[in-house]
């Protein structure tokens, strides 16, 4: 988990926010209010390649990031499943139907 | 690399697959199907394990077989293939890797205009889906078990591969064709002649695996992503799609099977095919105006 720094220009508080899904782009909404912050634009930047400002540009960065993250977890998943089928004997499962001819694939039933 | 190439590329894709998967060659000779070792493995589309020359068994019919065997089971050996080939690309291996796709779309240079399918009879392939995994179990026949029903009442790749094949080739296996195989030829000839004029019918309406990749489309690790600051709404990537799909609006439908025309296509460069996330969020910003824009 990344951690984003914002320090506020008033009292020098420091926000720590994780960076993930689209709650970055509601810190920026914050930075661009009322409030005047002097944000470590070099670390937003490199976390999302985007302009801090570019609202757009940050929720559409967070949810890549968000799905890059689902995908890989759905291939470990697909791995976890291969082994444990693996380990069950599916294999030789799917060899013993494989080796013999489908009368239903052939249309005899 | 430009559009023919591409179009030559994919096609090379899918004839190899289709060599690689049905490779031997004694079984379309002597008539006889492959029975070494290596048919435990599972190829990550549909190709008939009964085919003479397959060497590695069919997702949809080992997954049924064992959801039909005495001891049920959902195989986690074939979802976990189905999810791991999906995750990663979605429908990619439809779209380069299926020997009857490759089928369809041979027999569909035989057409000249294609038209599209309405859109509802798109949506078949999910009860078919659906079909396909519970009927195994719930459908008991008289000997107390279930079936592959997918395999036996609708698969043209079956009937095409194995039954044509060993059926007619065979003449104890001819003896006992009837009503069934009928049933299944007619289907067979059905999207066959379907396919030349629309595009894929058999993938688009009816296909399980298709339908199940489709799911994983908009969560593949590698994905199109269109760069909307480039997009000027020409819709020549929705022109070049065989399916119709207006890629601007919904790059990763369910539908497609990545082709990838449209990445061809676009004038603007504004369509990427590449793992997710990695075009760079600034490319695929919407255009900004005024004091925004940096």
């Amino acid at each position: 988990m990344k951690i984003l720094f914002v320090f506020l220009e008033d009292g020098g508080s420091v926000f720590k926010r994780s960076y993930g899904g689209l709650t970055l782009s509601k810190k920026v909404a914050a930075i661009e209010g009322e409030i005047k912050l002097q944000y470590n634009h070099n670390a937003i930047t490199t976390l999302t390649n985007c302009n801090p400002l570019n609202q757009a540009c940050l929720k559409m960065g967070a949810a890549k990031t968000m799905n890059r993250k689902i995908s890989v977890i759905l291939m470990l998943a697909g791995l976890v499943m291969l082994a444990a089928g693996f380990a069950r004997g599916e294999a030789e499962q799917v060899l013993a139907k494989a080796i013999r001819i489908c009368l239903e694939c052939i249309g005899i039933g | 690399m430009n559009n023919l190439q591409l179009n030559a590329g994919r096609r090379l894709t899918q004839l190899a697959s289709a060599l690689l998967a049905n490779s031997y060659l004694a079984g379309f000779v002597n008539r006889t199907i492959y029975q070494g070792k290596v048919k435990q493995l599972c190829v990550p589309f549909l190709n008939c394990y009964s085919c003479p020359g397959a060497v590695a068994a069919c997702p949809v019919g080992s997954l049924q077989s064992l959801l039909a065997s005495p001891t049920p089971r959902l195989s986690f050996y074939v979802l976990g293939l189905i999810t791991l080939a999906g995750a990663a690309a979605g429908r990619l291996v439809c779209g380069w890797l299926c020997p009857f796709g490759l089928i369809q779309e041979l027999l569909a240079k035989l057409g000249l205009k294609k038209y599209s399918l309405p859109r509802p009879l798109t949506w078949l392939k999910y009860p078919t889906l659906i079909l396909t995994v519970t009927l195994p179990v719930v459908w008991i026949g008289q000997n107390g078990l279930g079936a592959p029903y997918f395999c036996q009442y609708l698969c043209p790749a079956g009937t095409l591969e194995a039954g044509l094949l060993l059926g007619l080739g065979r003449p104890e296996l001819r003896a006992l064709l009837g009503s069934l195989f009928t049933w299944k030829l007619t289907i067979l000839v059905i999207f066959l002649v379907a396919t030349v004029f629309l595009y894929r019918p058999f993938c688009q309406t009816a296909c399980p695996l298709g339908a199940l990749y489709g799911l994983f489309n908009p969560v593949s690790l590698w994905r199109l992503e269109v760069a909307a600051g480039r997009c000027n709404y020409c819709c020549a990537c929705r022109k070049s799609c065989p399916l119709d799909i207006p890629v601007y609006h919904r790059p990763n439908s369910p539908d497609c099977i990545r082709c990838l025309a449209c990445t061809k296509a676009c004038p603007n460069g504004a369509l990427t095919f590449s793992a997710a996330g990695r075009a760079g969020a600034r490319e695929a910003t919407p255009a900004l105006r005024g004091p925004e824009a940096f």
